[in-house]
């Protein structure tokens, strides 16, 4: 078996955090997109307060990171042009990272152009000039990757489109950031079934380009991912894909241990100083056996699985186990 | 529209006739919104509000500049603006940006005419930051150039200037025909001086790729005219100018289901009964904006002066 | 099961020949010509251009050098037109965006569509092949069966491929 069975329970801070993605009982694709910095309560606590997020998996997630960018460093680019952004990105994550966690972090403004940047989760103090590189240990984009669970995409806005120029994506569901880097935006969703016919993808790309500094907007996507497993990029395909015949071979209480709801909660913010727009994608994890325990989600879940079109299904990955999957729901329904 | 600024005016420069520099600080002292460069604030005057470029650095800043030039004949929001005292009110619009510095450039080259300096001196600025490769051509009437000093002292030998019409016609020329690839245009002045740049540029090859223009009018939505809305019910709304269709409905205590507030997300769409929509959104497309049976009320308002819907 | 190609990254001259007429906005030209089927094109756009003069180009290797050096030396107003086989097009126009060129600078014909490289997503090599988007070829390095993918990248000159029998279980191992 390729998935990693979890050996022990799931946090309790990931459960009430988590956010969970279905406001109906019918999924479809749409523009999606809502204010952000707004929270919303859940049947289990609340989420979406803070535009990053950092809970009880930040180092391991962090380190998870890590490692992948190891294996393979394609999963950060950053084409030339994009340098101020970068720059841009980094003072951002700094200040909301500070807004979120302001009892642990706090960016700090020096004058001249200097920063003291301090998280005392990871122990750093670090101090640099904006736009000198040679005042941080690496590239700023890579480095705020060291401080943020979330993965960031970044879009140049030029020629009337939006460009997929630089980020650091090592958390992706079922895409290649390295194969897209420099795409406009309607390249990067081209696999995407009925984004195009449906007019949603011309229209977020709209909504994009006119987002201005300031605001921040945010949307929900989600799949089905077989073990708490972040990483389930093309790239790793051969790894991850077997999951999908074996988990239709495991019992109940494995299948519902195995099983994740994936959430990815994205953000877009306009950066100020380039005009560049900011990606993020947080991604949350929660077994089946977790979800099956607050009724709501249970049932909700099951109604947006089993009705969703068999394209759909088949592009987010989950159409050989999907009946299993509403099976095992609606045997939990409370009798 | 609830995110308006509340500024003051902190200073006024009048040195350079005709042009009057304000400087607006937010009433309560807190910084700004940041913004990018090329961008503009709509300032609400009496008449309709005007969009001015942005002059000064958009890092964290403390103030706002704007360089408005006098128009007697004008729609009024320059009169407006020459009327202003230091310590009067100023509400402003958040910063938008539609003419910001491509980053891809390998070499920027700016044309203002006259008072199209403005975002083009935002432009220099950012320039000079990031030590991208810049040149300026501006062309002014005689003792009328707006930010000379300012120009002068952030583009060095980089910057040329032009008071008469035949030097900056040959030299643009000679310009734009000796640029290498990466290169980018961005022009800002009066609709003539921009056509003839655009011109100038497009007969020497220009892709439209490589050239940018800031149109001085407001491409951001405007406030729009005030219309009256009837509900289903019979009661009448006031719909003012600057307060959305949906803000209208939601004072009333009605429940509309919405998300983006920009247009986009599809979510407040209004079955219309009678009276004819003006489309604003980005939402339904051109058949069903043609139908003129609904509408996305967080944008788009009354084309007459009553619009009848079926809330 | 493939969408529409204009509704993907996939560009339609990728798909099946085609020759668009030359820029004639443009006011200095380069044509980069590979294989014999491009003399017609480049016969049809010279004439089109003229009297403006036009530098061409044969090839003999992916032709990134030819058009680094008239690169180099060119000013806003060049054009780069592209005419051959899928394979070298495809790859010349991801050097020419790589070196900052604009969509609106670069013309591109195929002369013909029957190879495509493909990109192994797994390993990163390039395999080219007559399999068409769809269907599947080998990986030329790693030796997995790669679906050609109905993705492309304009900066790397590839299709996208990916695994086509990844879901496979054969009991716990």
């Amino acid at each position: 078996m390729t998935a990693h069975l979890p050996t022990t329970e799931t946090a309790r801070d990931l459960i009430e955090g988590f956010a969970f993605p279905f406001p109906t009982d019918q999924y479809r694709y749409s523009t999606n997109v809502e204010p952000a910095r707004t929270p919303v309560v859940t049947p289990t606590g609340q989420w979406g307060d803070a535009v990053v997020d950092v809970d009880s998996e930040y180092r391991h997630e962090l380190a998870e990171r890590e490692r992948i960018l190891a294996a393979d460093p394609s999963r950060y680019a950053v084409l030339d042009h994009m340098r101020p952004a970068c720059w841009d990105t980094m003072i951002t994550l700094m200040r909301e990272l500070a807004l979120a966690r302001p009892d642990t972090m706090s960016l700090e403004a020096l004058g001249g152009g200097a920063f003291v940047w301090t998280n005392r989760l990871l122990d750093v103090e670090q101090r640099f000039t904006l736009a000198d590189e040679s005042t941080l240990p690496m590239e700023p984009l890579r480095y705020i990757a060291t401080q943020v669970q979330e993965d960031l995409v970044l879009l140049d806005q030029r020629d009337d489109d939006l460009w997929g120029d630089a980020g650091v994506v090592t958390f992706a569901a079922d895409w290649s950031f390295g194969f897209d880097v420099g795409m406009n935006f309607l390249e990067i969703h081209g696999p995407v079934p009925r984004l195009r016919q449906t007019g949603v993808i011309t229209r977020a790309r709209e909504f994009i380009m006119r987002l201005q500094p300031g605001q921040v907007y945010r949307r929900t996507n989600w799949t089905l991912t077989i073990g708490r497993r972040l990483d389930v990029s093309t790239e790793l395909y051969p790894e991850w894909g077997p999951d999908r015949p074996m988990i239709q071979t495991v019992d109940d209480e494995t299948f519902g241990r195995l099983v994740h709801l994936r959430t990815e909660v994205q953000h877009l913010l306009r950066l100020p100083e380039s005009g560049g727009v900011l990606f993020l994608s947080r991604t949350y994890l929660l077994p089946f056996a977790d979800l099956a325990t607050v009724e709501p989600w249970r049932a909700r879940t099951a109604a947006v699985l089993a009705d969703l079109p068999e394209d759909m299904a088949d592009y987010k990955g989950v159409i050989s186990y999907r009946d299993r999957a509403v099976a095992w729901l609606e045997a939990r329904a409370p009798s | 529209m609830s995110d308006r600024i509340r500024l003051v005016v902190t200073a006024i420069d009048d040195d350079v006739p005709g042009i009057r520099t304000l400087t607006l600080a937010a009433a309560d002292g807190r910084v700004l919104p940041d913004f990018t460069p090329g961008s503009h604030v709509v300032l609400e005057c009496d008449g309709p509000a005007n969009a001015y470029s942005l002059t000064g650095d958009g890092t964290m800043p403390t103030t706002y500049s704007v360089s408005v030039l006098e128009v007697p004949a004008g729609a009024g929001g320059s009169r407006w603006v020459h009327g202003l005292a230091v310590g009067d009110p100023v509400i402003a619009l958040p910063p938008r940006s539609m003419f910001a510095p491509i980053l891809q450039g390998s070499r920027h080259v700016l044309v203002a005419g006259g008072i199209g300096i403005t975002p083009i001196l935002s432009h220099l600025r950012s320039a000079v930051r990031w030590g991208r490769e810049v040149e300026l051509l501006y062309a002014y009437r005689d003792g009328r150039g707006a930010h000379l000093d300012e120009v002068k002292e952030l583009a060095g030998d980089r910057a040329r200037f032009f008071t008469d019409r035949t030097s900056f016609a040959e030299s643009l020329a000679a310009t734009l025909a000796d640029q290498p690839i990466g290169a980018h245009l961005y022009t800002c002045g009066p609709a003539g001086f921009m056509d003839a740049v655009v011109e100038t540029a497009t007969a020497l090859g220009w892709p439209p790729s490589r050239i940018h223009l800031e149109h001085f009018g407001v491409e951001a939505l405007d406030p729009g005219e005030p219309f009256q809305a009837v509900l289903a019910d019979g009661r009448v709304l006031d719909v003012p100018s600057g307060v959305s269709l949906l803000e209208a409905l939601e004072g009333a205590g009605l429940d509309v289901p919405q998300l983006c507030r920009q247009g986009v997300c599809g979510e407040c769409r209004v079955t219309v009964r009678s009276g004819v929509p003006l489309h604003r959104d980005l939402f339904l497309s051109a058949e069903a904006k043609a139908a003129n049976d609904s509408l996305m009320c967080c944008v788009s308002r009354a084309e007459g002066d009553r619009l009848e819907i079926d809330l | 099961m493939s969408p529409p190609i204009e509704l993907t990254s996939v560009p339609s001259w990728a798909v099946a020949p085609s020759v668009p007429p030359a820029d004639l906005t443009g006011t200095t030209f380069s044509v980069f010509a590979f294989g014999d089927a491009a003399e017609q094109v480049v016969d049809a756009w010279v004439g089109a251009l003229a009297p403006s003069p036009v530098a061409v180009h044969h090839p003999s290797g992916t032709g990134a050098a030819d058009l680094d050096a008239d690169l180099a030396t060119a000013r806003v107003g060049w054009r780069a037109m592209l005419v051959g086989p899928l394979v070298e097009v495809l790859t010349l126009r991801a050097h020419a965006l790589a070196k900052g060129l604009a969509d609106d600078e670069i013309v591109v014909a195929t002369t013909s569509t029957s190879l495509r490289p493909v990109r192994c997503v797994h390993c990163a090599a390039d395999t080219v092949t007559t399999a068409g988007i769809g269907e599947t070829t080998t990986c030329v390095c790693c030796g997995l069966e790669l679906l050609v993918y109905h993705h492309v990248s304009r900066l790397q000159g590839v299709f996208l491929g990916f695994q086509v029998d990844a879901e496979r279980w054969e009991g716990p191992t």
